[in-house]
């Protein structure tokens, strides 16, 4: 038995999707309910739906074998995980973004609105900038607007907010897209079950196995 | 009294159970202080596994630090020149909790073979190693590595120093598709080699026959050697649970050469690590190698099921009698074996 750890909302249903696709189904997944656990013994699978910066907490201690996980909130929680696959779905950008026209003064600390405050200060202290960081929890695209930082750091995906606001990238960090991830107590056991997957997945073709 | 206590937990008899088996293998048990400067970690901040490190200014004014590591403590205690040390030892540290953000304890047993290390001393440890996993469970995997095999391969295909770290990260990780980004290379058929490493692990033989078909070069060769050397010594005595895991690197500069970790079902990371560190033996001022693991026995202890309350024999009532009739009455019924529990006085006492 597999358990899986999938964040709810649209990425999750995506995936479910695919997963359903290649032998884990789970019908009751698609039931309209407020379980959080779905159990289907046949094909082998537990799902749980979390919410998404909680799924690599889940594999991280073991509580799931495998999830699916954006690889912003891989990166910005540092969990000690397997990523064995990009599953090259929710894909877009994490990016520093600046108000129009914007000009770097490099000879003064750099003020950056983030929610992503990991992934922030080290890309900055890879280049050694010297950085405040204004650690915010939404609507990030109004603080240089408002003067509260000079750029910020975020998750660009078509760049529709960006242009409303008049704001554009300056520079691109990483991208992103949906990983399966596994435990590593977990893979120690059972790594011919999830290999497996992997191997269905990637033949199912959805994924992309060198987007970064 | 020469019983064990029936509340003892599995995890306190498998530590009595692996002190004598290391005894009978020639280990001496180590007791170390439990502060050191901390300008000592300060020095040897890149073998640690977090920078951040508990400290207290001593009553000298010393800045002294509670051990974040025991392995850097008896390396330094050891003459250099001198012959073969074994010793195990079961300590305290205080590491940082990624998570919550403060420090936790961290009760650890492990042993250290410091001195000339031969092929003997790998396949001793890694034995040592799988029978201390033996003893804390039922099903578990040791699966070995070698540091010398992926920096082989990273050699014969010319990665440059500042692009190795990720490159390490993208297989430790197992991600076949961070490798192009992180390695940057132009050559496919390399490339194709370094995502063949992300997929090497698994059982012990067939894994080892398509590490050895990698080969590029001698140094992965002498990698894959003693991998099989240790690896075929070891399932010859303790079946079950061997595994190869190319992947297993180490993140700090702790181990350099052959390593491995142990894991048991039910726990989420490894609950020992263990390998060969000579470099660090080096930067500590002596010419010796040095071989050791350690078992983490707080990961142990989440695993096992809560004990239940033991029962009571014999029930005794103080304020009864006078205390020093009650006294013999529940001495008379403990050395018969019995299991007593004296209520509450009630009232005062009647002699």
């Amino acid at each position: 038995m597999l358990n899986i750890a999938l964040p709810k909302g649209r990425l999750g249903e995506k995936v479910y999707a695919l997963l359903a696709d290649i032998g884990y189904a789970c019908p009751e997944m698609l039931e309209d309910s407020r379980k959080l656990i779905f159990e289907h013994r046949e094909n082998g699978v537990r799902y749980f739906q979390v919410k998404p910066s909680d799924v690599a907490i889940y594999v991280e201690h073991g509580a799931a074998d495998v999830g699916i996980v954006g690889r912003d909130i891989l990166l910005e929680s540092g969990a000690e995980v397997y990523e064995l696959l990009d599953l090259g779905v929710g894909r877009c950008r994490m990016c520093v973004a600046a108000p129009k026209g914007y000009v770097d003064d490099t000879g003064r600390t750099l003020r950056v609105a983030t929610k992503f405050v990991d992934i922030a200060k080290q890309y900055y202290a890879a280049r050694s900038r010297e950085i405040e960081i204004i650690h915010l929890n939404g609507s990030i695209e109004l603080a240089p607007i408002v003067g509260l930082s000079d750029v910020i750091v975020d998750i660009v995906e078509s760049g529709a907010t960006l242009r409303e606001n008049n704001l554009a990238v300056v520079e691109e960090i990483v991208p992103i897209s949906a990983r399966l991830v596994a435990c590593k107590g977990s893979y120690a056991f059972q790594q011919e079950e999830i290999d497996r997957m992997c191997a269905r997945l990637k033949e199912r073709g959805t994924t992309c196995d060198s987007t970064t | 009294m020469t019983d064990l206590p029936g509340s003892m937990r599995a995890q306190e008899r498998a530590t009595l159970e692996l002190r004598a088996l290391y005894e009978r293998f020639g280990y001496e048990k180590y007791r170390m202080s439990q502060f050191e400067e901390y300008a000592f970690y300060l020095r040897y901040q890149s073998f640690l596994p977090s920078e951040k490190i508990l400290s207290f200014t001593d009553l000298d004014g010393r800045l002294m630090a509670l051990k974040p590591d025991v392995t850097l403590s008896i390396i330094k205690s050891v003459r250099d020149g001198a012959p073969k040390s074994r010793f195990y030892y079961t300590e305290t540290v205080y590491r940082e909790n990624r998570q919550s953000g403060s420090f936790r304890e961290i009760q650890q047993m492990g042993l250290e073979c410091i001195g000339a290390i031969s092929a003997y001393d790998l396949c001793e440890t890694t034995l040592l190693a799988a029978r201390s996993l033996a003893a804390v469970a039922e099903k578990r995997v040791l699966a070995l590595g070698h540091m010398g095999y992926v920096s082989g391969l990273l050699d014969a295909l010319d990665i440059p120093e500042h692009r190795r770290e990720a490159v390490r990260g993208a297989i430790r990780a197992k991600s076949p598709h961070l490798i192009e980004q992180a390695a940057a290379l132009a050559d496919g058929e390399g490339l194709a080699r370094l995502r063949t490493l992300c997929a090497l692990s698994g059982p012990f033989s067939p894994t080892l026959a398509r590490a050895e078909a990698l080969c590029l070069n001698a140094a992965m060769s002498a990698a894959v050697e003693e991998l099989r050397t240790v690896g075929e010594s070891v399932s010859a005595l303790e079946r079950g649970g061997l595994q190869l895991d190319l992947t297993l690197l180490n993140d700090t500069e702790f181990y350099d050469g052959f390593l491995f970790a142990g894991y048991v079902q039910g726990a989420s990371r490894p609950v020992l690590s263990g390998g060969r560190y000579d470099g660090m033996v080096r930067k500590l001022g002596k010419s010796a190698g040095a071989v050791g693991f350690a078992l983490y026995l707080t990961e142990l202890e989440q695993l096992e099921q809560p004990t239940a309350k033991q029962p009571t024999d014999v029930t005794l009532q103080d304020g009864a009698e006078c205390p020093a009739d009650l006294l013999r009455r529940a001495d008379e019924a403990v050395s018969q074996g019995q299991r007593v529990r004296v209520l509450e006085q009630k009232e005062g006492l009647s002699c």
